[in-house]
């Protein structure tokens, strides 16, 4: 007789970009954020019958996908053994029950590589008792019920087993009599349930019991699956799952207004969106969607992303010691991953807030085909001019546009290929027929428009066992048209084309390459009128009315081309390090200058709930293209270096804490400055810059469930620059030495839920006018600014509230929910406005009190 | 330029931070035009080379309270005392000119002169030779300095606020006086042949009809801030009622301009024509704006300016000033008065 025995050899297998992972059944090193699933009931398969030959030992492989609840919702053959040993292994494999796979303590889907083994055995002795196995769920949001009491009576209606569901809402009756039974659920304020089951002997029954609704056979979940994260290559990277994206306070659901709240982000003036990662410029950042970069990520304003959040599957951002995959930029990478389209069945949501409305849509095509799409429309047009004066002269309020369709093709299963295509569109128009206020060049068309609109493909193949392949291509159009007055306009457009390859090959158990190529191209048609561009930083007080400056003209029809070549390798050493070197080529076409970066990071398991990551790096970034352009620049400037260096410790507390200490330093060279008075080459490459601090970070969440979330972060920094040989240190412009953020989010009864989000941040520095000069050609005064940034904004703080209700009705919800951003009112100062001579002045207020109410249905 | 959409939010939350007295309101001494003259070229407004030119400041201020010592019979308006340099200057694209190579001689740099102590600035020197410019890549020159009222201006004011070396930046020696720092940047003729000529203010009228005596061509500079009443006796009904009542609604001025003051010339081969800039002044009252634009066709421009609400019963005097420019370094300016009078006592404002 042959006894069947299978094990779990390998774990986690990313669908896109997977390292097998060489040792069951621990967290993999260097994976600190994802625990792979646990096998926690095993079925043994039939041996199958094969007339006339002995039997053998057989091996199948499995790729299976185990839901947030531990029950296999997919099996599929990777390595076959013969189609009956394959059928046996899937069935047993349906009916296995895992510990779900966690990503901070979250559960999480996950696909995994299964190995099952037929191996000959002893017969063993007859099984004459069954078992129920299950899971006890929410049917509002398909989360655990928590701890739940089950009570299983026989067909004389006799008690046999009084249980307690655990955490996860998952429960296992042992050794019952082959039989019907009689099963119920005591769901307290979720009612009760009552279902008959089936046992039979040898076999393990498993039900799924959705509390408030009718027991249904199979899993049924919302969205697409998630896949388990590859292992970070970075010392420091920080994710918000898809389930907290939508929940924070202060965001109106808007994800990635998140950011601005981890440690090291910078809290841009008046909220409008600029990404600024530990002391460096909003330019020296960069954000990407799904693997592309974007040229912009929030509508006008920063009120709202340009890519729907309900459509995202999570945010990764990397505040320094990137991995050489992303390149040409000197302080952090937004990495927006967006979500698969879902393939159980339709799903939609629609919103309308004061602010704005979208409508999204999902499902399936066929059993290989999903799309999903999406359309947003801000409101603010019918409501800006109603409150601003007629006499300003509003032509067209700031009006915003987006939207996001995806199609998801699995051709087989070693296959995915994604189109996509997406866009946003800004537009913002006063009219002042006559000057307004205090500067006789404010007047005119003033007009701010932004649009752009990528069209993506990617295609996804694993090659054998060992290696997986990545590729993907985008083009499309940005467009920006930006004037002031008479004196300013800025009109361009750009095609961005943009594509990588990506190469990810396992060579050993202890060693990974990835070899990669990317190409940047931009033909560039731009007009520009106006003054002579300063640095991107540290120009001072830039307060002055354009009448006073000359105008230069720029007229840029040019194409930007930026290859970059790219190779990581992975190493284990022992089982308690792992490094990660890396080196990175890029060339510069715009200023005809190469660069080659260097990168380390290196990853100490101390303990398997203490992690210790230390990195450096060098990168590099090319100019802007007003600081490049032969016009009103210096195409002869080189690349912008930075090193980087950083520390981290991570610490597991406890189920349901996670404490971090990250600290960092960098030093950045080769800054383009502008020259004295801005005459030609009017940018060197003289400025340096030094930034050093440190972050200190707690996640709370419960161990299971989703019942709360929470961060507290603490950011202590300096930001300095020097420009030039001989010059004094100054602070950047943005240096904020504090920056303390908390947020929590809970879930109360009748699915209410109630969150706050409270900040604390130092006053961005300014610059002061200490006097002024009268221009009497042209009526205006020229200010004379003191030393640069030496006085600073008072200290920020403010706090957002978001309530929310949610009503479950059959196969829909509604939701209405009220965000308050500046809750208690608090003006915040985030600048100086001067009188015409600069001998007044007085705070410029940051917004006022905005509530935000909403509603919002889900299919 | 990555900017833009800061400065475009900033903008949008003006409205939510405290307002500011305008340009257009008169609280303290202001330099306010300056007017260059060609020696031989009546009218001309950019010199050619090796020419002399003579530069005029405009300097006002809002009109003071009467003395309370009979001794002292009329007002008498603060002293100026000045210190200008004229030079070429220095290539630069933003902030203020830089003097490069300074202009000697120059007369009437240092000030007040003696003959008139109540005098504005008034600089005379010869522009240097074209090859002179020419090596300066300089396509002007600059007249740069400070006035102060009651005092000499600080000697190293100017270099101060070059170096921007300073946390603090007075243009006088006495930091409790009144001053200001003015620079005249004077463009060089490109075209002799067609030159720029001054634009010239050709009439102003209140409400529609021609403004009224006593101040229908300025108001002395000695006379004081309230008293004003007085002035208006001799004047007939229809001319007293043409000056306002405090609260009362607003008043339209209308500037109108000489049929040639829109000059056409040509820029990077480029045809255009001037657009004259207005600056409506006051040291009483309040107007709708503080710039206006005068463009082809039309020859004229109105704004709405309204009286004081709070008026001593002898009459609070309203001193305007009206500075036109063609944005090429051609200028005009008037001066005028009104006397506000109280309302009636049984009469409410509207």
């Amino acid at each position: 007789m042959l006894r069947l025995v299978g094990a779990v050899l390998a774990t986690c297998v990313l669908a896109s970009a997977a390292y097998a992972q060489p040792e069951p059944p621990a967290a993999p090193e260097g994976q600190p954020l994802v625990t792979p699933p646990k096998l926690v009931r095993f079925v043994e398969a039939d041996y199958p019958q094969t007339e006339g030959q002995e039997p053998v030992e057989a091996v199948v492989e499995l790729d299976l996908v185990v839901g947030k609840d531990g029950l296999v919702t997919e099996a599929r053959v990777a390595r076959s053994a013969g189609e009956a040993f394959d059928q046996a292994a899937v069935a047993a494999a349906r009916q296995f029950v895992f510990e779900p796979a966690r990503k901070d303590w979250e559960p999480i889907a996950a696909r995994i590589r299964y190995r099952y083994v037929f191996e000959l055995k002893t017969p063993p002795e007859a099984i004459d008792t069954g078992w129920l196995s299950g899971t006890v769920l929410r049917a509002e949001d398909e989360g655990p019920a928590g701890s739940v009491v089950i009570e299983i009576f026989d067909a004389d209606d006799e008690l046999v087993r009084d249980l307690v569901s655990g955490p996860e809402g998952t429960f296992n009756a042992t050794d019952l009599e082959p039989g019907t039974y009689q099963v119920k659920v005591l769901g307290g304020e979720y009612g009760n349930l009552e279902a008959e089951e089936q046992v039979e002997a040898g076999q393990v029954t498993q039900v799924i019991y959705r509390l408030g609704t009718k027991k249904r056979a199979g899993y049924q979940g919302f969205g697409a699956t998630a896949v388990v994260d590859a292992p970070p290559r970075e010392v420091v990277k920080r994710t918000i799952d898809k389930e907290e994206l939508t929940r924070i306070p202060g965001t109106r659901g808007d994800a990635l207004r998140a950011v601005e709240l981890l440690p090291g982000v910078a809290r841009p003036p008046f909220g409008i969106g600029l990404l600024i990662v530990r002391g460096a410029a909003p330019q020296d950042s960069e954000s990407f969607i799904d693997g592309v970069p974007v040229p912009l990520i929030y509508h006008f304003g920063g009120l709202t992303s340009v890519y729907n959040s309900y459509m995202l599957e999570r945010i990764d951002f990397f505040p320094g010691n990137f991995s050489v995959r992303y390149g040409r930029r000197t302080g952090g990478i937004l990495e927006v991953t967006t979500r698969d389209p879902a393939q159980d069945r339709i799903h939609g949501v629609a919103e309308i807030s004061v602010i704005d409305t979208f409508i999204t849509l999902e499902g399936p095509i066929t059993d290989k085909i999903s799309i999903s799409g999406g359309l947003r429309r801000s409101l603010l047009d019918l409501i800006v001019p109603r409150v601003v004066p007629d006499d300003i002269g509003v032509r067209q309020a700031p009006v915003y546009v987006d939207y996001q369709f995806k199609l998801n093709f699995l051709p087989s299963e070693r296959d995915r290929i994604r189109i996509s295509a997406y866009g946003s569109n800004d537009r913002l128009e006063l009219i002042l027929e006559q000057a307004q206020g205090d500067d006789p060049a404010i007047r005119g068309s003033t007009q701010l428009a932004t649009s752009f609109y990528n069209n993506q493909v990617d295609w996804t193949r694993r090659i054998g066992d060992k290696v997986d392949q990545e590729l993907a291509f985008n083009v499309g159009p940005t467009k920006i048209n930006f004037g002031l007055g008479d004196e300013f306009s800025l009109e361009g457009t750009f095609i961005q084309t943009y594509g990588r390859g990506e190469w990810r090959y396992q060579i050993t158990d202890r060693v990974r390459l990835i070899a990669g190529l990317d190409v940047f191209a931009a033909p560039i048609d731009l007009n520009y009128v106006g003054p002579q561009p300063r640095s991107q930083e540290g120009a001072g007080s830039q307060q002055g009315s354009l009448a006073a400056e000359d105008q230069v003209i720029a007229d840029v029809d040019a194409t930007i081309f930026r290859p970059g070549l790219y190779l990581e390798s992975g190493l284990r050493l022992g089982s308690f390090t792992e490094l990660i070197l890396g080196l990175r080529m890029d060339y510069f076409s715009e200023i005809t200058a190469y660069s080659v970066d260097p990168r380390l990071t290196t990853i100490f398991t101390v303990r398997p709930d203490m992690r210790v990551k230390l990195g450096a790096g060098i990168f590099s970034q090319p100019p802007e293209f007003q600081e490049s352009d032969d016009s009103i620049g210096n195409p002869d400037l080189a690349p912008i270096k930075a090193v980087h260096l950083g520390a981290g410790w991570e610490y597991d507390a406890f189920p349901g804490a996670r404490f971090g200490v990250e600290g960092f330093y960098k030093y950045l060279w080769d800054r383009p400055v502008q020259t004295p008075n801005g005459q030609a080459p009017f940018f060197v490459t003289q400025g340096v810059g030094r930034i050093y601090g440190a972050e200190f970070s707690i996640n709370i969440r419960p161990a299971t469930g989703r019942q709360y979330f929470g961060y507290l972060s603490y950011t202590l920094s300096r930001s300095e620059r020097r420009d030039g040989p001989g010059q004094p240190w100054r602070l950047f412009d943005f240096d904020q030495t504090h920056i303390l953020t908390a947020a929590f989010v809970y879930n109360f009864r009748r699915n209410w839920e109630i969150g706050g989000t409270f900040r604390v941040v130092s006053g961005n520095p300014y610059t002061p006018v200490i006097g002024s000069v009268y221009d009497a050609l042209n009526d205006v005064y020229i200010p004379i600014d003191g030393r640069v940034n030496t006085l600073r904004n008072p200290l920020f703080h403010q706090l957002d509230i978001r309530v929310q209700k949610k009503w479950i009705f059959d196969g829909w919800r509604l939701a209405v929910f009220l965000d308050i951003r500046n809750a208690y009112n608090q003006q915040n100062q985030e600048g100086i406005i001067y009188n015409f001579d600069f001998s007044q002045r007085t705070p410029l207020l940051g917004l006022p009190i905005i509530p935000a109410l909403g509603v919002r249905g889900e299919l | 330029m990555s900017r833009a959409p800061w400065l475009v939010a900033a903008l949008l939350a003006v409205g939510c931070s405290e307002s500011l007295p305008p340009a257009s309101a008169v609280t303290d001494l202001r330099a306010v035009a300056a007017r260059v003259d060609v020696e031989g070229a009546p009218g001309r407004a950019n010199p050619l080379p090796e020419e002399d030119v003579e530069v005029s400041i405009l300097v006002i201020d809002r009109g003071a309270a009467p003395s309370d010592d009979p001794s002292v019979p009329a007002l008498t308006p603060p002293p100026l005392e000045w210190t200008f340099v004229a030079c070429v200057p220095a290539p630069t694209l933003f902030g203020p000119p830089i003097c490069q190579t300074p202009i000697e001689p120059c007369e009437g740099c240092i000030g007040t002169p003696p003959t008139d102590p109540l005098g504005f600035p008034v600089i005379r020197f010869q522009v240097p030779s074209a090859e002179a410019l020419d090596e300066a890549q300089a396509e002007s020159v600059v007249v740069q300095g400070a006035i102060c009222a009651n005092g000499p201006p600080s000697r190293d004011a100017i270099l101060q606020f070059i170096l921007g070396e300073t946390d603090d930046l007075d243009a006088c020696e006495d930091p409790e006086n009144e001053g200001r720092f003015v620079t005249v940047e004077i463009p060089i003729e490109e075209n002799p042949d067609d030159p720029n000529w001054h634009p010239e203010i050709a009439n102003v009228t209140l409400d529609g009809a021609p403004w009224p005596p006593p101040y229908d061509q300025g108001v002395p500079r000695t006379a004081p801030r309230t008293g004003c009443r007085a002035d208006l006796e001799a004047l007939s009904d229809a001319e007293r009622s043409a000056h306002p009542v405090a609260g009362s609604p607003s008043s339209t001025i209308n500037l109108f301009v000489t049929r040639d003051s829109l000059q056409s010339y040509v820029r990077d081969d480029e045809e255009l024509i001037e657009e004259i800039q207005v600056s409506w002044l006051s040291d009483a009252g309040s107007f709708d704006r503080s710039f206006s634009f005068i463009a082809e066709p039309a020859r004229s421009v109105l704004t709405s300016w309204d009286p004081s609400s709070n008026v001593p019963e002898e009459g609070l005097l309203a001193r305007f000033t009206f500075v036109i420019r063609d944005g090429r370094g051609g200028s005009d300016e008037v001066q005028r008065g009104l006397c506000i009078l109280p309302a009636a006592p049984d009469e409410s404002p509207p």
